[in-house]
């Protein structure tokens, strides 16, 4: 099938539609790309097929993670472990951890439905350990790259990190 | 104009995307790149395994309904069907077995769909996890999956060689159409293009520090103690900046260094170079790996046969 026309011409209309869509979708702001993304964009969603490709643009000014504590229903604090434990600094991280990218998507502040999921998933992990949660709070903690100039001079400085409330999400 | 001269016009047209896009070529480079591809995809599985409950589980941190929220447009995923964690480690095991015969080559382009749709449902139900080299994984097994893949090192290959043994018939090179070299081709550059345009519209890439600040981040550092050198000292600082300004302006003249058969292996050993710094400075996930696949492309089509012949190794073997 691979060389007769039918594949040819099969090929064809899903190539032509495919690259409009590609170059549709980094150009839909204009009239002619949003004419050709608006019925074609299934082609590309369907299938996960974006063609964004800004990485590290901007690159990244700082380190954060996320901090998670539990309210029992008697009022008690509850440390609750990290999504991904923090690695220790001799460690070479040979696997690319799944967990870390889950939460760094988590420290975007408008992502509320995955901190909601977040917190709900502790709760329920609590519940079989026998630890009945009221509500679950999650704490950013920001610290800023040092300057290069800075890095030189003093690699580890003591640095305050910057708190950012992400939010207190009740159990269900 | 007459209809005959437009007729001809259009033929003439044809025939020259025809020629771009279906022209034969052998099938060994295209099977050794299914098997390099079958493993990341099957590498890609393993390592979900023991975060499946947290990632795409029934309780898991990203409900169905919130999923659905998030993504209106084309969404589907057969994870929303999914109660209970023993079906989702079943077809996720599904999925791993469509990734390993994908490998073998066992009904391959068949198999390759099924892995670009099994991964595909993962991002929609959880895309909070995945990241632009998942997606390229996905780009380039779909690409691949377009044309017999499985015509040369493959279990279909060694099926339809026995049945052509059993007719009579002599052994044959396969041919198999270029399309997804050119898909692969076309999405390097136009990766590369964007990602450059992107960079140097920011002001860390422009000023010579976004790779010292990239590599700062503790969140995608791969090891402290392998970064402190460059981080903290005048010459692994002053590499840092020269490699910021190099990625940029490569990644901007990819396409025209490749297209330009003098550049071609410049443009070539230098993504090596930056992908294996990457790679070992930097947690991506495949992305390294993946762009550097698709480099295959650029080689020469028959590298394979050549490599054989220099062996002195047979085709048969």
């Amino acid at each position: 099938m691979s060389h007769t026309r039918g594949y040819r011409i099969l090929m064809t209309v899903v190539l032509v539609a495919y690259l409009s869509v590609g170059w549709a979708s980094r150009n839909r702001k204009t009239a002619l790309g949003k004419e050709i993304y608006r019925p074609l964009r299934g082609m590309q969603t369907a299938l996960c097929l974006w063609q964004n490709w800004g990485m590290f643009a901007p690159a990244p000014s700082s380190s954060s993670w996320l901090e998670f504590e539990g309210t029992t229903l008697a009022g008690k604090k509850v440390a609750l472990e990290p999504l991904e434990p923090i690695p220790e600094a001799a460690t070479f991280n040979w696997r690319y951890r799944r967990r870390n990218k889950l939460a760094m998507s988590a420290l975007n502040k408008k992502r509320k439905s995955l901190h909601r999921g977040i917190a709900q998933y502790y709760c329920a992990q609590q519940q079989r350990h026998g630890v009945f949660l009221k509500k679950v709070e999650i704490t950013r903690y920001k610290r800023h790259a040092l300057r290069p100039g800075q890095a030189r001079m003093d690699p580890q400085p003591a640095q305050r990190d910057q708190v950012i409330e992400m939010g207190s999400f009740r159990c269900r | 104009m007459p209809l005959s001269q437009i007729v001809a016009g259009l033929g003439r047209v044809w025939r020259s995307w025809s020629w771009f896009w279906f022209r034969p070529v052998t099938a060994s480079g295209l099977g050794i790149m299914r098997i390099l591809m079958g493993v990341m995809l099957v590498m890609t599985s393993i390592d979900l395994i023991p975060d499946l409950v947290l990632l795409v589980g029934p309780d898991g941190v990203h409900s169905a309904a919130a999923a659905e929220k998030g993504m209106r447009m084309g969404r589907w995923t057969w994870f929303d069907q999914v109660d209970s964690m023993q079906t989702v480690y079943l077809i996720h095991g599904a999925t791993l077995l469509a990734n390993l015969l994908f490998l073998l080559g066992f009904r391959s382009r068949t198999m390759g769909i099924l892995s670009v749709l099994a991964h595909a449902a993962l991002y929609q139900r959880n895309g909070w996890f995945m990241n632009g080299g998942d997606r390229l994984v996905r780009e380039f097994t779909l690409y691949i999956s377009l044309v017999p893949c499985g015509a040369a090192y493959s279990v279909d290959a060694w099926l339809a060689r026995r049945k052509a043994a059993r007719r009579g018939a002599g052994p044959s090179s396969p041919l198999i159409p270029i399309l997804a070299h050119r898909l692969i081709q076309i999405q390097l550059c136009v990766m590369y293009l964007a990602s450059g345009a992107d960079k140097y519209a920011t002001k860390s890439w422009r000023g010579g520090n976004a790779l010292y600040y990239a590599i700062s981040s503790e969140s995608y550092q791969r090891s402290a103690e392998l970064s402190a050198p460059l981080l903290t000292t005048e010459l692994g600082q002053s590499l840092l900046a020269m490699a910021t300004s190099i990625t940029c302006y490569w990644e901007m003249g990819f396409f025209l260094l490749v297209l330009w058969r003098p550049t071609r292996w410049l443009a070539l050993i230098m993504g090596l170079g930056i992908h294996l710094g990457i790679h070992v400075l930097l947690m991506v996930a495949y992305f390294s790996s993946a762009s550097v696949w698709g480099y295959l492309t650029f080689v020469p089509y028959d590298w394979v046969e050549r490599v054989r012949d220099r062996m002195g190794w047979s085709q048969e073997a």
